[in-house]
């Protein structure tokens, strides 16, 4: 493979990363309105 | 007010810190009074703080910041969480209610909640739930006008919420008090109230 390949490669996989760290991140951040206070129903819960 | 415009407000203190930013809104099922937020730290790459904020604690809530004394303001979040469970235990299921499906209790589908209602008066110590936004089902787009599926639409809730599962229980009667229109919902709200009560 070119050297540009692997930079290409190299330069993806970065991209992909990063945009799912702050895909995580942001999930982490979002808010809801939680009833009742008691345990997170999972899918939709506060972390 | 939306409990989306509060959602990421800065918690700031009567000296000028900004400590934390509002990330949950919890109220009780039993009631609709809120309890209090938990919180997330300031700045992109901070996450949730073990820390909440009681809504006794609050000075003052704006369009901009919630107002804390300082820092002390601040408790262990599972005293948020465990203000908000229902005095009789009944009304809890815990969870986001966002996106949950709301229904009559006659079986009819209003649609999925999108955001929650609050009302409040700074100075006072309440600060209620009292209505939905959903997004309406086609079987309400098609009894109120200039709606159509999908459209939002407020929906005034009673005193005593009833919360099961991920289904929100409003009575059949709700659906006559559905508005578009923030401004004149608070008389909505009153209105629906005051028939429950059997009040003319």
């Amino acid at each position: 493979m070119d050297w540009w390949m692997w930079l290409v490669l190299v330069l993806v996989i970065a991209a992909v990363v990063v945009g799912g760290l702050l895909a995580l991140q942001a999930r982490r951040r979002r808010g809801g309105v939680i009833v009742g206070g008691s345990a997170p129903r999972g899918k939709r819960g506060p972390s | 007010m939306r409990t989306s415009e509060i959602s990421a407000l800065p918690v700031v203190t009567l000296a000028g810190d900004d400590i934390a930013q509002v990330k949950d809104i919890a109220f009780s099922g039993n009631g609709g009074a809120v309890s209090g937020f938990t919180l997330a730290g300031r700045g992109r790459f901070a996450g949730p703080l073990k820390t909440g904020l009681l809504w006794t604690k609050v000075v003052g809530l704006g369009a901009d910041a919630v107002i804390v004394a300082d820092e002390s303001a601040l408790d262990p979040v599972d005293d948020v969480r465990r203000a908000a469970e229902s005095a009789d235990g009944s009304g809890a299921s815990g969870g986001n209610v966002l996106g949950d499906q709301v229904l009559t209790d006659g079986g009819t589908d209003l649609g999925k909640v999108v955001d929650v209602i609050v009302q409040f008066d700074n100075g006072s110590s309440a600060c209620d739930v009292v209505g939905y936004e959903i997004e309406a089902s086609e079987s309400l787009a098609a009894k109120a006008s200039n709606a159509s599926n999908g459209t939002r639409l407020l929906v005034p809730l009673p005193d005593t919420l009833a919360v099961s599962g991920e289904h929100l229980m409003v009575p059949a009667s709700a659906e006559g008090f559905v508005s578009g229109d923030l401004a004149g919902f608070g008389a909505a709200v009153s209105a629906f109230r005051a028939q429950l009560d059997g009040k003319p």
